[in-house]
């Protein structure tokens, strides 16, 4: 049952009996409803497309006999009249009652032989166990009251119990399947939507309501205002059902079932099996391969068939009023299978904007490729490498490169070794040492070949002296301690942190600092690089860091691979304007329209 | 693993490749003990300056290593009480959670206790107020540094907790930095990081970038 | 003067600033006193939701921090052992740091062990230990935990433990608590568990200041709570120890035949609970002094120091703050009259 009760407050108690005994005879016709069978719900399964793999979603449309017990009763209105200005009686506010008899619906669906099976091994159990406590406990109440010592009245109840138990068993009956020769079980239960049945005939009868007031004659006098009230009423509250019965037979319902068994995989397994056991049979028979292999697929076919059959799934959606009696039961759907489906189409937008960032960088790749000339903005850090690297030189020290502490399967361990080539290949042409202690062994192999390529490209391959780049430890602090305590000791005139650092960007860069080294610092870890900027001479603030590679080889196909990242900046630029400007109209205006949008965009999309 | 994302089928896959880059992380490890072997043993026999810390070095390497393969004070579990070495790594009692506890424990926290001493040093030499934008830093570093403690909540505490300028109250104030100005900025980097990774790693797997693979041509 | 502080060396500033977290934890030490905490939102939070689940509810400890930043988040994790341990709640401890289990283990003993004995393992409270994969993990067990944790730290089969019943994946929990140092931590539990579950899995966390704003964003949808470095810690260490003390003086008041409304009256300010039972509608109702006493002891006995970790360090903070603030300041008058001399010369 709904109360519905229409915005606007109003008052007129000299109309409620009029208006009251006009209700009476309106909306509310004939409340039959069909008890029967449910021809009329027709459900639907559908293997849910581009789920990712088994959902089906089943659907339903709501009968229409379910829209015959709606019903509506006048309440009259919600506040007495305070003066008798029959002008103000226009925002009228009655209020109404709703009702109809559907209150929720509920989804079962077919079990598999082995969740029958289990289910039934339960129940049993459970009849077990239920029958052994009763036994025992009324033996045992029964001896005590005999006489008998408790300890021996214990051991025969329970003898007793552990019969009544085993009776139990043998006479446990499975439950009778429904006579479409399936056991069910429940999936979920689904209420009605009452907010949109409320919302359709608050909307319809107050469009209604309100045209036939506003028609009202001026200067009526007070018969004909009661007419008028009694008719608008009237006509409104027809229409307020009419639409409530419009959402009833448009609205279909749809339940997503989570992930049900992979019948295909049950279905080829049983058809393994069969196929080999019919080609042994048919062997041991005497026939030939040929006649084994013919027979032993037709088995496997067979077996096949059947599993799937065994192993799919049926809907029925029965509907039940408020205090939980069924009305209507549905038939059961035919057949059907989750699959996997090849795309899981959730991640669509991410696809699509992943193509989108892709695509704008490759294109620009593809015209830098043809000769466009691309301006890259000079970055202060990377400027100042082959002046570090001259300045150790000078001061006949060496260069330490720290490439952060995470192993080479981070990005920023692989733009920090892309650094570290031409840091290498500068400090080559200058003959300073370059020192690169490691945290990991992966990042030691990789720096190792960086920089004997950089000597080499050079022309220096001999002076290449792979010790200097050497394996710490894997321990965070064991190895920020080697490297200060080398960095008191050995004094480098140029430091370089690229890579991913955590707690020990500070440390590193402060000792760094007070032995007076150039220091030169890139990371993508937005919590480290105030850090840094604090300690070091530059530092390469995130993209900077990533675009060093491109920066410092000068190769046209990386700096046309920068111009594509600053599309995908724009692309983000623009989501994000467009989600704050709909994410703020929506907090004002409250549509419920825009609301949608910035769901979808919030759930859909980014998420 | 970009494939594994979109078709279901190849879910497996990516957690493949990782598993495989595990297995071969664990070997790169015997690489990385081999070679802090051979350099520290090349540092002792020449005797550099320091060889000492080689030998430190070497000495709680190798003593590690065989506390923690031995298992030495460790019971078999509870599940295969007949396997020698079926127990947990470092349970309390044993040789290597006393390594853990007495060593590890207090070495670590002491290298994370020295930033203290490093932040101070670094925000007296490097927060000065040179121009506009270095002055707003210094502010909202007052305020944060102050909002953190009691001391934020002394100060401004005249200002009533329901007053409409509640929000001037140090703490508040603290809170509200921290989550509009701070988020808002940390989003820009973090979108511009996670963009740079996209291309990077386009390059990479384009082999545009082959710098890293040390065959850089330029 | 002006040249010494210029060229100020870097070990004096050590040497302030060791003296600065010295002396106050010194006194602290001495005379236990602290700072009083004003409860944030966000710590006021992080307790509701633990506080609203009604006992015996299932609770996920992520503790995924090591030794090194143990400083700053062993307050906080203790503090949710200890809030979980009085409500009643049933404690699921796991990490994804290999030396997570040590910093489990020491909870276990500071709290359940030594002030929660009833508790029983495998009942109340499990140890599921460390397993490598970083978010890995996560993502496993919220579809399916056997598939991770065949057995408990100690080696015990799941199967075997009572309270590991019925437990699928981590939906079946009622919060996750996460105290996290880094990476993985709070960002990957709220990635792959709660944003991918925001219906059933509800989280609370607790990370180190230099996390805390990259957090920030999660909140309140993805994260109901959170406690940032030791002011979190303190705040909501202060909020625990007062409800616990309120908790135990609720049971033993409800124990001793005190109807609601008294109850609520007298745990209203523990601190004057001797000057209130001398009235003589709360006197009448003790049959011997021993009760009193009992209660009086309970409302009035000082917090265990272990319980006020967090706000003990507030004061080395405090005053290593104002160090920071004053050093600062020191430094631009340095810049501004070294500048001014400059200009003039």
């Amino acid at each position: 049952m709904i109360l519905l009760q229409l915005d606007t407050p109003h008052k007129l108690p000299a109309l409620l009996a009029t208006i009251s005994m006009v209700l009476a005879g309106c909306g509310s016709s004939d409340r039959e409803i069909s008890r029967s069978s449910g021809s009329d719900m027709q459900v639907q399964a559908l293997d849910a497309p581009f789920d990712g793999g088994g959902e089906i979603i089943v659907s339903w449309i709501e009968p229409m006999d379910a829209i015959d017990g709606l019903q509506v009763r006048f309440d009259g209105f919600d506040q007495s009249i305070v003066d008798g200005n029959m002008q103000d009686i226009i925002p009228l506010a009655p209020t109404f009652e709703l009702e109809y008899d559907v209150a929720s619906y509920q989804v079962w669906r077919s079990m598999t032989p082995d969740e029958v099976a289990m289910d039934n091994k339960q129940r049993r159990i459970a009849a077990a166990s239920s029958a052994y406590d009763i036994a025992y406990e009324n033996a045992y109440a029964e001896l005590i009251q005999e006489g008998v010592a408790p300890l021996e009245a214990g051991n025969q109840a329970s003898m007793e119990a552990r019969e009544a138990a085993d009776d139990a068993i043998a006479s446990f009956k499975p439950r009778t399947p429904e006579p479409d020769g399936f056991h069910y079980t429940f999936v979920t239960a689904v209420p009605i939507d009452r907010a949109s049945v409320m919302d359709a005939f608050g909307r319809g009868m107050r469009t209604v309501y309100g045209t036939n007031l506003a028609a009202q004659p001026a200067g009526a006098d007070q018969q004909q205002e009661k007419e008028s009230i009694t008719n608008a009423v009237k006509e409104s509250t027809g229409a307020g059902v009419d639409a409530a019965r419009e959402v009833f037979s448009t609205h279909v319902n749809k339940l997503r079932v989570d992930k049900l068994h992979d019948a295909d995989v049950k279905a080829a397994e049983a058809a393994d099996a069969a196929w080999t056991a019919a080609f042994k049979k048919a062997n041991d028979d005497g026939r030939t391969h040929q006649e084994a292999v013919e027979v032993a697929d037709t088995a496997s076919d067979a077996a096949f068939k059947s599993t799937m059959e065994l192993y799919s799934y049926r809907f029925h959606v029965v509907a039940l009023d408020d205090s939980g009696n069924q009305i209507f039961k549905s038939d059961s759907t035919t057949s059907i299978v989750a699959t996997d489906s090849f795309f899981n189409g959730a991640q669509l937008p991410l696809l699509v904007i992943m193509l989108v960032l892709c695509g704008a960088v490759l294109y620009f790749i593809v015209m830098a490729r043809k000769g466009r000339t691309l301006k890259v903005r000079p970055i202060a850090g990377l400027k100042a490498v082959d002046e570090a690297v001259g300045r150790a030189t000078e001061m006949g020290r060496s260069v330490l490169f720290v490439p952060g502490i995470q192993d080479i399967n981070d990005i920023q361990t692989i733009a920090g070794i892309t650094v570290l080539s031409r840091v290498s290949k500068t400090a080559a042409e200058y003959d300073a040492k370059v020192e690169v202690p490691t945290a990991r062994s992966l990042v030691m192999t990789a720096a190792r070949e960086t920089v004997q390529a950089s000597y080499l490209s050079a022309g220096r391959p001999d002076s290449y002296n792979p010790d200097l780049i050497y394996y710490v430890t894997d321990e965070q602090f064991g190895y920020v301690a080697y490297l200060s305590g080398m960095m008191v000791r050995e004094k480098p005139a140029a430091c370089f942190y690229m890579g991913c650092f955590f707690a020990e960007s500070l440390i590193l860069a402060e000792t760094g600092n007070s032995i007076g080294a150039i220091q030169i610092a890139g990371t993508a870890m937005p919590a480290q690089l105030p850090f840094f900027v604090a300690a070091c001479d530059y530092t390469l603030i995130g993209e900077e860091f990533f675009a060093a590679s491109a920066y410092l080889s000068g190769e046209a196909d990386q700096l046309g691979s920068l111009k594509g990242q600053d599309v995908g900046k724009i692309l983000v630029g623009i989501i994000l304007l467009v989600g704050c400007i709909l994410a703020t109209i929506y907090s004002v205006t409250d549509s419920v329209a825009v609301g949608e949008i910035v769901e979808y965009i919030k759930n859909t999309i980014l998420s | 693993m970009i494939v594994s994302k979109f078709i279901p089928q190849t879910e497996g896959w990516g957690e493949d490749v990782a598993t495989w880059f595990n297995i071969l992380a664990a070997f790169a490890f015997v690489l990385g003990g081999g070679n802090l072997l051979k350099l520290h043993l090349q540092k002792i026999s020449s005797k550099v300056t320091g060889w000492g810390y080689s030998v430190i070095i070497l000495v709680s390497f190798i003593a590690t290593l065989v506390i923690g393969l031995g298992k030495f004070g460790i019971h078999p579990s509870a599940e295969y009480p007949n396997v020698a070495w079926s127990g947990p790594t470092q349970p309390e009692g044993s040789a290597f959670g006393w390594v853990y506890e007495y060593l590890l424990q207090p070495l670590t926290a002491t290298m994370f206790a020295m930033l203290a001493f490093y932040i101070a040093s670094a925000a007296f030499r490097a927060f000065r107020a040179k121009n506009f934008e270095a002055f707003l830093l210094l502010a909202t570093a007052f305020i944060i540094l102050l909002g953190r403690t009691i001391a934020g909540v002394f100060i401004t505490s005249w200002i009533p907790p329901n007053s409409p300028f509640a929000f001037l109250r140090l703490e508040e104030l603290s809170v509200y930095i921290m989550q509009i100005f701070n988020t808002a900025g940390n989003r820009a980097i973090m979108i511009g990081i996670a963009l740079g990774i996209a291309s990077t790693s386009l390059k990479i797997l384009l082999g545009i970038d082959r710098s890293y693979l040390g065959s850089s041509e330029d | 003067m002006w040249n010494w502080l210029n060229n100020l060396d870097r070990r004096w500033i050590f040497l302030m600033m060791f003296l600065a977290v010295s002396i106050p934890i010194l006194i602290i030490g001495v005379t236990g006193l602290t700072f009083p905490e004003t409860p944030t939102p966000l710590a006021q939070a992080t307790f509701d939701a633990l506080d609203e689940l009604p006992s015996g509810s299932k609770i996920l400890l992520s503790f995924d921090y090591d030794p090194a930043s143990e400083g700053e988040l062993g307050p906080m994790a203790t503090s949710f052992v200890h809030q979980c341990a009085q409500k009643g709640h049933k404690m699921y401890f796991m990490t994804l740091w290999p030396l997570g289990p040590r910093m489990i283990e020491k909870n276990i003993e500071k709290v359940i062990t030594s002030d929660y004995p009833d508790l029983q393992y495998g009942v109340d409270y499990v140890n599921l230990g460390y397993r490598a994969g970083n978010e890995g993990v996560i993502k496993v067990i919220v579809t399916d935990l056997q598939q991770m944790y065949l057995t408990d730290v100690r080696g015990v089969g799941l199967k075997e433990i009572p309270m590991m019943d019925g437990i699928r994946n981590i939906q079946a929990m009622d919060l996750i608590v996460n105290v996290s140092a880094g990476y993985a931590g709070t960002k990957e539990w709220v990635q792959y568990a709660v944003s991918a579950f925001p219906d059933k899995l509800r989280m609370v966390a607790g990370c180190t200041g230099v996390q805390a704003p990259l957090l920030y964003p999660y909140i309140p949808d993805q994260l109901i709570g959170l406690l940032g470095a030791i002011k979190g810690a303190a705040e909501y260490e202060s909020i625990v120890n007062t409800w616990v003390r309120r908790d135990r003086l609720e049971t033993m008041l409800g124990g001793l035949g005190f109807d609601q409304g008294q109850i609520a009256e007298l745990v209203q300010d523990p601190s004057t609970m001797s000057s209130m039972l001398d009235e003589p509608r709360f006197a009448d109702q003790f049959k011997n002094t021993k009760d009193r006493d009992a209660v009086i002891a309970l409302a009035e006995a000082p917090v265990d120091p272990k319980y006020l970790e967090g706000q003990r360090r507030m004061g080395p903070q405090l005053v290593a703050h104002l160090l920071m603030v004053g050093l600062i300041i020191l430094g631009n008058i340095i810049f501004f009259v070294g500048r001014g001399q400059g200009g003039a010369a």
